[in-house]
């Protein structure tokens, strides 16, 4: 009780509320601009928190951190280019919804999920962060290939009546993942002799190029006039009924996204791809997913803010990170002279206790700007497709650019936007193609790493318990979903 | 779509070939004798895309044709976009970011039909904006010289 005393007293200056407020404004807008996230929106106010006090820097950072996790979903649902990596499968239900009108009702399910997958893994970081962080130093090489299978394997429930050509897409992109510098050796796969190509294909103009240039193509042929018609464009709020129907799913896409931000190394994007693929497989309306579900949106939102939590524990805990923006944490953790760490909760109970107190402010206020929010952004999805088309494809192009500086990056978006396009146009489905993009990495090092260790045996996958568990999860999955698929009509 | 879908797996395969080919030049060190070399991933996923692909050739061979191919629309208009998008490309780090953006943005939206005044308009807040956002609060590097190689800028 003294320790959160403490805590809470550090937040009791003008500063520090007015740090959150400023990191969650920022933190939405970074999120929402594709190009920009949360990694790159702390990396740029860190300079900022040299002169400031530590709770007031840690105060700006986190909410900034928290506030981005929710932002990448408000483009991703109203103009179908995702903010963040991780908002890539909330674009998979948003944007339908916002084709059917529903763009309010969407908005509202995202802040509201987030919300709370950010408050859940706030109170399981402070409840249990000790003992899961012995679950984060479990996983190896091993249990790292095992689990990007799993992600894999969500694959084949995904793309019903058109798995084939779901393995297909996802195959070229794990394919396209092994372009670039080898891992492991250092050899050239791929790469022609372009340098822009030695760090492989980035994720990010990828995304873009898949969701956003693909669609902004669409537009320019079928010259649609309006995205939907006018009279189906509602403010539908969600009703507390609603909302209460889908507390199971809430609470599993919330736990879901905790324990995968506590695994070092898988970050949201990880997260919501297997939440998404678990509350499908549980829901009573599957079907419904990939065409407007908001169960859909609400497992992808939840999740990805409950990775803010869950990757502290170890950062908190070990002083490892839990993904990229924890990294980055760590370097201004340590510009205040703070070092991370078991000693940490000893040495200086003020601000692992201030930190929790940051962590729930900042949600309360999320929200809170979250849903004022909502009816900006129903004006954004008014305007006409002929003017939204190039401002999308304006944004992504300088979203693109500024990932590395490279105008390289921006030809690969243009060029993923051309196959997004044709792809759809032969109806191979783009999901599984962005699920091998974040995966693909982290499979074929881990794998290698794994078969480094045990000397050339694959039976170390089955020898660990998490890895056996994870393969065993995943031959079932993928068995039943190609089973349902061969039993159901053919697919063009 | 059943002629689609074999054209698209036939360039699938011969990109599998490509690259199983390609992959022969990755040369394994002496430490990878019981472990993957380089060359094995890429060639698994290959022969795996290769198998997938006839599999779905052969589905869609069985397939009866069912008349349906793959609406382009306005293939001209997308077309023109794309060389506007290109120029944009090719022109972002020799012209300067403002020049490049406002040029593009202003065409495409007159592609789309959109009224002259208004392009001007809207290219014009886009451009500020991106520069008073990215540039100024964000201090992000964008290219901000007008014709650097013209100019004579170092």
């Amino acid at each position: 009780m003294e320790n959160w005393m403490l805590g809470v007293s550090q937040l009791a200056h003008w500063q520090p509320i007015l740090a959150i407020f400023a990191g969650v404004t920022m933190g939405i807008f970074v999120g929402a601009m594709p190009g920009l996230s949360a990694p790159t929106g702390v990396a740029l106010l860190i300079p900022f928190t040299y002169g400031l006090n530590p709770i007031t820097s840690l105060a700006l950072l986190l909410s900034l951190y928290t506030a981005a996790e929710y932002g990448g979903s408000i483009t991703a649902i109203t103009i179908a280019t995702p903010g963040t990596p991780a908002a890539a499968m909330t674009a998979v239900d948003g944007y339908p919804l916002t084709q059917k009108g529903q763009a309010g009702r969407a908005l509202r399910i995202s802040i509201y999920s987030s919300t709370f997958g950010g408050l859940f893994s706030t109170i399981i970081l402070i409840l249990f962060s000790i003992p899961l962080a012995r679950v984060a130093i479990e996983f190896g090489p091993v249990e790292y290939f095992s689990l990007g299978v799993f992600g894999l394997s969500i694959i084949a429930s995904l793309t019903r009546g058109l798995w084939l050509k779901g393995i297909l897409a996802a195959l070229v992109g794990l394919l396209i993942k092994t372009i670039g510098t080898d891992p492991l050796t250092g050899n050239q796969r791929f790469t022609f002799g372009w340098p822009l190509l030695w760090d492989g294909v980035s994720f990010l103009p990828v995304m873009l190029g898949l969701f956003a240039i693909s669609e902004v193509f669409f537009v320019i042929t079928t010259e649609t006039k309006r995205r939907f018609s006018e009279t189906s464009i509602t403010t539908d709020k969600i009703s507390w009924a609603e909302f209460w129907s889908l507390r199971k799913s809430l609470l599993r896409s919330s736990i879901i996204g905790t324990i995968v931000g506590i695994v070092p190394g898988a970050g949201a994007s990880i997260g919501s791809i297997i939440a998404y693929n678990e509350i499908r497989r549980t829901s009573k309306n599957p079907e419904e997913f990939g065409k407007g579900s908001i169960e859909g949106v609400m497992a992808c939102e939840a999740a990805n803010n409950a990775t803010v939590g869950g990757a502290l524990v170890p950062l908190l805990t070990l002083g490892i990170p839990g993904s990229g923006t924890t990294a980055i944490l760590i370097g201004a953790l340590m510009m205040q002279n703070i070092f991370p760490g078991p000693l940490l909760f000893s040495r200086r109970p003020d601000i692992v206790y201030g930190i929790f107190t940051i962590l729930f402010v900042a949600n309360i206020i999320m929200l809170g700007a979250g849903i004022l929010g909502v009816r900006f952004w129903l004006r954004v999805v008014r305007v006409s497709p002929s003017i939204l088309a190039p401002l999308i494809f304006g944004i992504s192009f300088i979203g693109a650019y500024t990932l590395n500086g490279s105008i390289g990056d921006v030809g690969i978006m243009l060029l993923a936007g051309l196959l997004g396009f044709i792809m759809r146009k032969f109806n191979y489905p783009l999901l599984p193609m962005v699920i091998a993009l974040v995966l693909g990495y982290m499979v074929e090092v881990s794998l290698r790493r794994a078969l480094i260790l045990s000397d050339g045996s694959f039976l170390i996958f089955v020898t660990s318990p998490l890895s056996a568990a994870l393969l065993f999860i995943t031959v079932i999955s993928l068995a039943w979903a190609i089973y349902r698929d061969l039993k159901s009509p053919q697919a063009p | 779509m059943r002629r689609g879908d074999i054209v698209i797996g036939g360039l699938l395969v011969l990109l599998s070939v490509a690259v199983w080919v390609g992959a022969a030049s990755f040369e394994a060190g002496t430490a990878m004798v019981k472990t993957f070399s380089p060359a094995y991933y890429p060639r698994f996923v290959a022969g795996t895309i290769a198998f997938c692909a006839i599999l779905n050739m052969l589905r869609s061979y069985r397939t009866p044709a069912d008349g349906i191919a793959p609406e382009w629309g306005n293939w001209r208009k997308l077309l023109l976009c794309t060389v506007v998008m290109t120029f944009q490309l090719l022109t972002f780090e020799e012209a300067g970011f403002f020049p490049s953006t406002w040029v593009s943005l202003t065409l495409l939206l007159w592609i789309l039909n959109v009224r002259p005044v208004r392009c001007i308009l809207i290219s014009s807040g886009f451009v500020l904006f991106i520069y008073l956002f990215f540039v100024r609060l964000l201090q992000l590097q964008l290219p901000m010289e007008f014709f650097p190689a013209f100019f004579g800028y170092s």
